[in-house]
């Protein structure tokens, strides 16, 4: 399917989907990108993993972006069957408490992608069944990838 | 068995660190021979059989892409040179493609062909690691001497002359590569795949059809298509479950689609299968060489791009097939000479995830052979 194709037969289950146009001037992939409220992100998933037109079953990669004033999380989805691809743009408003539910139960390579999530980014996944820090020592303080994250000194500086 | 692809549940019972009631607790690692780095994996038992599995991380994390909003775009070829160290020209190389996706540079032909040569000779070099180290690990040492020692030396030689590097290579660049090559390289690449396609065949009758090998790989660690596709395995791993995936096809880049070579799959998806996939590999790739070296003319090897340059707002995601799989770069660029955020996709980390229900139900003594057949490079998991 193309772009069009995508965004209607997605929009035909959810109508309130939105596209996020390409900026003027800015550069930017040829995939389809779709915003996604936080709490319709298991559900939009599981439709699109599932449903045989769409069939998106390969998570190609997933990540979180600190834009200052609020979190973004990212999808990078590909069926291997069809050979579309779909970017997932999940916006979250809350600094002090992010959170957006896991989809690690719908794709099981978002397992450690989500836990680097909240190592590197401190973006809770509820749902997730093993969230802990996995590239950081447990008793590390602070977020490193965070925009406002200061570098502590510690005993090797 | 071991085709279970839903998440295990318990947290307490998928991180162990003592012995369940009637069981041991082994943590292999993090200084051990067979992890190929500092990888450290709790393993539970139950008799001889794994329970459980748990990979710990983190050992050799050098906050690459927190290293990587402070520093201009040029300078972070330096950072992806260390991540996968075995092939650190596709490294170079997936960068470049990510920033030349927000930035159209027109790449100059010879260019792109040398990028070729490096890339697939470096694909060679990786799997003869590969090679090596997965012989020892099962207890063959001679593989090691052969492909470890004499074949890859003489890639290793051959980037020496064109980058003066021997492993972090910073030899491909944004729009072109470094340097052109010395004179008289590429008759010196020529007359080495010449010898390398009798090296392999050396291979095979040494370790790919020995039959305490085949005793020691053959149907263990099966991975299943569906299982593969789940967990987001690329590279060997999955074409050895027999699904054809490889970015050089469905997502050409490069000279790739003037090349012709073919995809070799696997069939059931056991360790042996992961294995036989790499060596053929290095064959397609010697094929891949040979026409580029036929095709290639004198001529430019650097786009026309400044000293110093911004790249203009918005985001680019650059890919290509490693040697271990699809690695990605995901650029998010404001405009200033240093990316505002970039992820990498490293095929390691997101192949290692598959071990904690891969190894499950296999036996401990398999355990060395499943974990060598994936083909991490800790540097990559880490970062």
């Amino acid at each position: 399917m193309n772009n069009a194709e995508l965004l209607s037969a997605i929009q035909a289950k959810f109508p309130a989907l939105k596209e996020i146009p390409k900026v003027e001037g800015q550069a930017r992939g040829a995939e389809l990108y779709l915003d996604v409220p936080d709490a319709q992100l298991p559900e939009v998933c599981q439709y699109l993993r599932y449903d045989p037109p769409l069939s998106f079953d390969f998570l190609t990669f997933m990540t979180s972006i600190d834009w200052k004033t609020h979190f973004e999380t990212v999808y990078f989805l590909n069926s291997t069957l069809h050979k579309h691809t779909l970017v997932i743009k999940v916006r979250i408003a809350d600094r002090v408490k992010p959170a957006v539910p896991s989809i690690a139960k719908i794709w099981p390579a978002a397992d450690w992608q989500e836990r680097e999530c909240f190592d590197m980014m401190g973006i809770d996944f509820p749902g997730h069944y093993n969230m802990r820090r996995i590239l950081l020592p447990d008793d590390w303080e602070g977020y490193p990838l965070r925009k406002d994250f200061v570098a502590k000194a510690d005993r090797y500086d | 068995m071991a085709n279970d692809t839903s998440l295990p549940t318990i947290a307490a019972e998928v991180f162990p660190t003592k012995a369940p009631e009637t069981g041991m607790f082994i943590s292999l690692g993090p200084q051990h021979p067979s992890t190929h780095g500092v990888l450290r994996v709790a393993i539970t038992t139950d008799g001889e059989i794994v329970t459980s599995a748990q990979p710990d991380l983190g050992y050799l994390h050098r906050a690459t892409e927190k290293l990587a909003e402070k520093r201009t775009y040029p300078q972070i070829i330096v950072l992806t040179d260390r991540l996968d160290y075995l092939a650190a020209m596709t490294n170079n190389w997936s960068y470049c493609l990510a920033v030349e996706k927000l930035m159209p540079v027109a790449i100059p032909e010879r260019a792109d062909y040398l990028r070729i040569i490096c890339g697939e000779l470096q694909r060679i070099a990786s799997h003869c690691v590969f090679l090596g180290t997965y012989g020892i690990d099962i207890g063959a040492f001679t593989p090691f001497l052969v492909a470890f020692g004499r074949e890859r030396e003489r890639i290793l030689d051959l980037f020496e002359e064109i980058c003066g590097a021997r492993l972090t290579y910073n030899y491909i660049r944004i729009g072109g590569v470094m340097a052109d090559s010395p004179t008289g390289w590429e008759e010196k690449v020529r007359k080495f795949t010449k010898e390398m396609e009798g090296r392999i065949k050396e291979y095979d009758t040494l370790l790919t059809y020995n039959p305490i090998f085949m005793d020691r790989t053959k149907g263990i660690g099966i991975m299943g298509k569906d299982m593969a596709i789940a967990w987001g395995i690329t590279g060997p791993n999955m074409r050895a479950t027999g699904f054809k995936a490889d970015v050089r096809k469905d997502d050409p880049y490069g000279l790739y689609p003037k090349m012709q070579f073919d995809i070799p799959v696997g069939t059931v998806g056991d360790c042996w299968d992961r294995y036989w996939v790499r060596v053929q590999e290095m064959r397609e790739s010697l094929k891949i060489i040979n026409q580029a070296l036929d095709q290639i003319k004198p001529g430019d090897t650097m786009g026309k791009i400044a000293k110093t340059f911004r790249v203009p707002a918005g985001e680019g995601y650059g890919h290509l097939e490693a040697p271990r799989g699809d690695l990605g770069f995901y650029i998010v660029s404001d405009g200033t000479p240093s990316p505002y955020r970039m992820h990498i996709r490293p095929p390691s980390f997101i192949n290692l995830q598959i071990l904690q229900v891969l190894l499950k139900g296999w036996k401990i003594s398999d355990v060395i052979a499943i974990l060598g057949s994936i083909d991490i490079v800790l540097g990559e998991v880490d970062r």
